[in-house]
């Protein structure tokens, strides 16, 4: 009989077989592109992979799925820095001081920092949790549903530091996430709410749309109405290298964020969308200097990308130690479990301890090629910053419409897109918060339903458990110093500019009251369990927007709730302008079909947006549709069918 | 009142069976599906039991359908598994190149008539039925040795059991409860893994599973003693017999339990609509189906291969690794169990809607 130690050897021995690091080497690299692709994260890459997976030898099949899973968080980077849109829903935070970088012609630089934080995150998870599986079981036993409830509770505390000038902003921002977050069927009852009687909203607003039209469609609108490259001067400065001295210098927030990942991931509560903020957030609050977070920190890069890659070791360790799945990813993960005849749990450690140390080293080694991979392609990716932006954008337009399809498949999914993208694009042309709109939509459910079972099952004595009050004082002190924080911090000049569009600022702010006012409305026709939440939330946020547009409509002073980029810094073109082209697409696409309005699209925008010859742009658009036809037909990617080949009966790779 | 009368159903199985066995002889060589694609959809997210079952069935099946057409598995989730089985009714030709996987939620929110359910499960033809038993376990802090121990527990000792949502699957044991006259509150939002983990916190002291997750996750519970397994739902083998669940031959069925504990046979519209719902969540747990309309002799081809799936020793292996040891149900067993998960009479009906209102304020 082996010890540990020597099936730890053995495993890692097997995974250097030809055969083994084939498999290993193709999952990485397909988890690779899944991660550059936006809106495609584990749990699509896991899904794509299943039917392969049936049947497979459990270690080659194991060592593909885990090092496909290692990778998306690494190569995510790429269209949240390079781009402005999250490549997962795990590197939103990158987004905020990532694209700021690349704006500055600094996109290797911060690539190259994401990847080498990103790269210690993925061993600290894997290091974590090859620990983790000799003895953590109790540790998870102890955080009960009391302890959940607080970690939502300190999750939402992060909001406290991501408001922006305004706290009023930020706190009414995070009610509006709250209640989007509402929708749907709710976790006690089943009561649809806000549902308007479709299936579509039944299940909630799926994540990814809420994250592309609260960061890719303002980006994205934000860039073309300017008509400049990414990197305003069109020249690249500080490289790659750069960017790993930069991870190098900032070792221990890499080492406190990737414990955070790992933690978040690994203890039931919180889930994985929120560990990038958490680390956003803390390392916000811990630096010094705070006045550059926003503008291009390249911190705010390495905080979250150390976090998110460690919050796949981390979400291993429920799921290898129990058999519960530690995340949306790894419930997919589990699926391929069964198919191979694996059952992770107890047994599974006890009796297979080969194939655990499979998942273990398959990680860790996963990490580090992709890193690899990575670091080669960025250099050559980052000049994709210096072309003008007319001409990136329109692809960049059709790409994020391809992700919104990944929620459901379905033309609802463009549509609610559109809604919130033009929510999105408000929020960022005056002034309000969207990453604390996302907290608290991300957060909701999981608030929600906690607060009821934390309700029924502990009351009162919650505060005789002392891990949830540890927690509470520790949510009390972010609260305490984010409020500290900003007493100390300079005042920021406001610009008087912003007063010429006081009316539409206001008006702006009165349809995020209507939306609350209806909210409580549609609650109130429920029953206690259903209505309690959302009418709560409902009232706080009314309070909020209202002291929002009461402070907007002083006249007598200039208030930080008053903000509008359009007047402070005007765009070439109207932003509604360039959002018309995006509901374009997207009507277009419901009329042909997905593959050939993408490829439409992009030779209208080319030759009239960009005044390329006819030539170029039908070429260009030609080829686009063909590749999406590809896609569709052999890697079985879905599109909605649209209405015009549906009625063809056209095969479904074409838009049937 | 409808009673499922075991006999009659036994002899009707027995000669229809015959009739399909032989009719699907003849049909089935006319029907070749070679160089076709066949479509399951599986209504659920991938990953989870429903999924596995999907893709564990669409690759055997295709083995032994006539000219092996190659056979994909699409992941339609939404509203639980109502999105994907309202797209099924609506669109799927009858041409046996698409066919639906189902699970016992698919069939609850036809029975409780979710407003959002656009399909009708009767109209669609079993192909192949595969049971999946209950169990219901309690906690050590009970102090219960077995099930005789919920007598003395009767309605004073406040128990808590975790839930998704009053009109979830977790309602058929909701209902058992009430019969046996337990004082259980549902923590409510809970999936089945989330209530695993509170019931080895001890947060909730009453908790049931499949043989599947009961293998993985109860069982050391029950070696180190902090589970007792009670009772299963039992079980309805191929003569049409209410008999004990086979992967759990020790363990009363829920009948003789609610003797035990009351101290006669259970009876009355709770115990009706818990019989109807004792086949959807146990003896049609799982189902692959064609759609409304399919012509007969596409039908025939696919009991054909069911049928001798069904008997491939490799697949019965296959399966008790997968499902736990029940068997493969195909042909007019198949239908009689399907058919009997979807009757559900309006007296029991009538019941269940006004307890489900005064006991969690939800309207049907």
């Amino acid at each position: 009989m082996n010890g540990p130690f020597e099936t730890m050897l053995a495993a890692w021995a097997q995974l250097f077989e030809p055969v083994h690091f084939l498999y290993l080497t193709g999952g990485v690299f397909f988890g690779l592109v899944i991660g550059i692709l936006p809106g495609l994260g584990g749990i699509a890459g896991l899904t794509l992979l299943l039917p392969y997976v049936y049947g497979m030898e459990p270690s080659l099949a194991l060592a593909m799925m885990v090092g496909m899973l290692s990778a998306t968080a690494t190569s995510d980077t790429f269209p949240s820095v390079l781009m402005g849109i999250p490549g997962t829903s795990g590197s939103q935070a990158t987004v905020v001081d990532g694209f700021p970088l690349a704006k500055k012609g600094e996109g290797a630089r911060a690539l190259g920092a994401g990847f080498a934080a990103s790269l210690c995150g993925g061993l600290f998870g894997a290091f974590l949790l090859s620990i983790a599986i000799f003895g953590v079981r109790p540790v998870i036993l102890y955080f009960g549903f009391a302890e959940q409830f607080m970690l939502v509770v300190f999750g939402l505390s992060m909001v406290g530091v991501l408001t922006g000038r305004s706290v009023f902003k930020g706190l009414a921002a995070c009610c509006v996430g709250l209640m989007l977050g509402s929708v749907g069927a709710a976790p006690a009852t089943g009561d649809l709410r806000m549902s308007f009687g479709s299936t579509y909203l039944s299940d909630g607003i799926p994540l990814v749309i809420v994250g592309l039209a609260m960061f890719a469609i303002p980006e994205v609108i934000d860039l073309l109405s300017r008509r400049k490259a990414i990197v305003e001067n069109q020249k690249l400065g500080l490289g790659m290298l750069t960017g790993v001295r930069d991870a190098i210098r900032h070792r221990w927030i890499i080492l406190r964020c990737s414990a955070i990942g790992s933690l978040v991931g690994a203890l039931p509560g919180l889930g994985g969308s929120v560990v990038d903020w958490i680390a956003y957030g803390h390392v916000v609050q811990t630096s010094r200097d705070r006045d550059n977070f926003g503008k291009g920190d390249i911190r705010g890069v390495i905080a979250p990308e150390s976090a998110n890659n460690a919050k796949e070791g981390g979400a291993l360790v429920p799921t290898l130690l129990f058999g519960i799945p530690g995340s949306g990813a790894m419930a997919v993960l589990l699926g391929g479990f069964i198919l191979v005849g694996v059952e992770p749990g107890v047994g599974m450690l006890r009796n297979d301890l080969d194939l655990t140390f499979i998942i273990i080293w398959s990680l860790a080694i996963g990490n580090v090629i992709v890193v690899l991979m990575c670091l080669g392609l960025a250099r050559p990716v980052a000049l994709l910053t210096t072309v003008p932006y007319t001409v990136v954008g329109p692809f960049i337009l059709v790409i994020v419409m391809f992700a919104s399809f990944q929620a459901t498949r379905s033309w609802n999914d463009v549509a609610t897109l559109a809604a919130l993208g033009a929510v999105g694009l408000l929020m960022m042309r005056f002034g309000w918060p969207r990453p604390a709109l996302l907290i608290g939509f991300v957060l909701s459910s999981r608030l929600e339903a906690s607060v009821y079972q934390t309700a029924q099952i502990y009351g009162l004595s919650i505060f005789e458990r002392p891990i949830a009050l540890v927690l509470l004082a520790l949510t009390i002190g972010v609260i305490v110093l984010a409020v500290i924080q900003r007493r100390t911090n300079p005042k920021e000049e406001v610009e008087k500019l912003a007063l010429t569009t006081r009316p539409l600022q206001i008006a702006f702010a009165l349809v995020l009251l209507a939306f609350a006012g209806f909210v409580a409305w549609d609650a109130s026709g429920f029953g206690f369990m259903a209505r309690v939440y959302p009418l709560s939330v409902a009232t706080l946020g009314l309070i909020l927007i209202a002291i929002v547009i009461g402070r907007q409509a002083m006249t007598h002073r200039v208030v930080p709730e008053l903000a509008d980029s359009s007047a402070t810094a005007p765009r070439e073109t109207p932003l509604g302008l360039q959002f018309a082209w995006f509901l374009g697409l997207g009507l277009l696409g419901y009329l042909v079909g997905f593959p050939i309005a993408a490829g439409l699209f992009l030779i209208a925008y080319l030759a009239l947006g960009a005044r390329l010859s006819l030539v170029k742009s039908v070429a260009i658009g030609v080829a686009t549709s063909v590749i999406f036809m590809l896609l569709a037909r052999y890697l079985s990617v879905a599109f909605p069918a649209g209405l015009i080949p549906d009625m063809l009966n056209a095969p479904r790779w074409i838009g049937g | 009142m409808t009673r499922y009368t075991p006999k009659a159903t036994a002899l009707t199985a027995a000669l229809s069976l015959t009739a399909s066995i032989a009719m699907a002889g003849t049909a089935a060589a006319d029907f070749s599906l070679e160089g076709e694609q066949i479509e399951v959809i599986v209504p659920y997210s991938p990953g989870g039991a429903a999924d596995a079952y999907g893709r564990f069935i669409s690759a055997q099946l295709g083995k032994f359908l006539p000219g092996s057409p190659t056979v994909i598995v699409r992941n339609a989730p939404g509203a639980g598994a109502i999105a994907g089985t309202n797209g099924f009714q609506q669109d799927a030709d009858p041409d046996g190149l698409t066919l639906l996987v189902t699970s016992t939620s698919t069939l609850m929110n036809a029975l409780l008539e979710d407003p959002r359910v656009k399909y009708d499960l009767s109209t669609m033809t079993p192909v192949v039925v595969n049971p999946l038993g209950m169990m219901v376990y309690g906690h050590e802090s009970l102090g219960i040795e077995d099930v005789g121990g919920l007598a003395d527990l009767g309605g004073d000792t406040p128990l808590r059991s975790g839930a998704h949502t009053p009109t979830s699957a977790d309602l058929v044991q909701l209902i058992e409860f009430h019969i046996l006259g337990l004082d259980v509150t549902p923590i409510f939002g809970l999936q089945r893994a989330d209530a695993k983990q509170a019931f080895e916190r001890g947060e909730i002291s009453i908790s049931y599973d499949n043989p599947l997750s009961y293998n993985t996750y109860v069982a050391p519970m029950v070696e180190s003693g902090i589970a007792m397994p009670l009772y299963a739902m039992g079980y309805v083998d191929s003569s049409g017999e209410r008999v004990r669940d086979p992967a759990f031959p020790d363990l009363p069925t829920f009948p003789e339990a609610a003797e035990t504990v009351l101290g006669e046979a259970p009876s009355g519209p709770a115990y009706d609509a818990w019989q109807t719902m004792f086949f959807s969540r146990v003896m049609a747990s799982k189902a692959v189906l064609l759609p409304e309309g399919t012509p007969d002799e596409i039908v025939a081809a696919y009991q054909a291969a069911a049928e001798e799936m069904a008997q491939d020793p490799e697949f019965i292996a296959e399966t008790e690794k997968m499902f736990g040891g029940y068997p493969t149900l195909t042909g007019a067993e198949a239908k009689d169990r399907w058919l009997a998960a979807l009757k559900f009479d309006d007296e029991a009906r009538a019941w269940l809607y006004g307890w489900l209102e005064e006991s969690f304020g939800v309207s049907r």
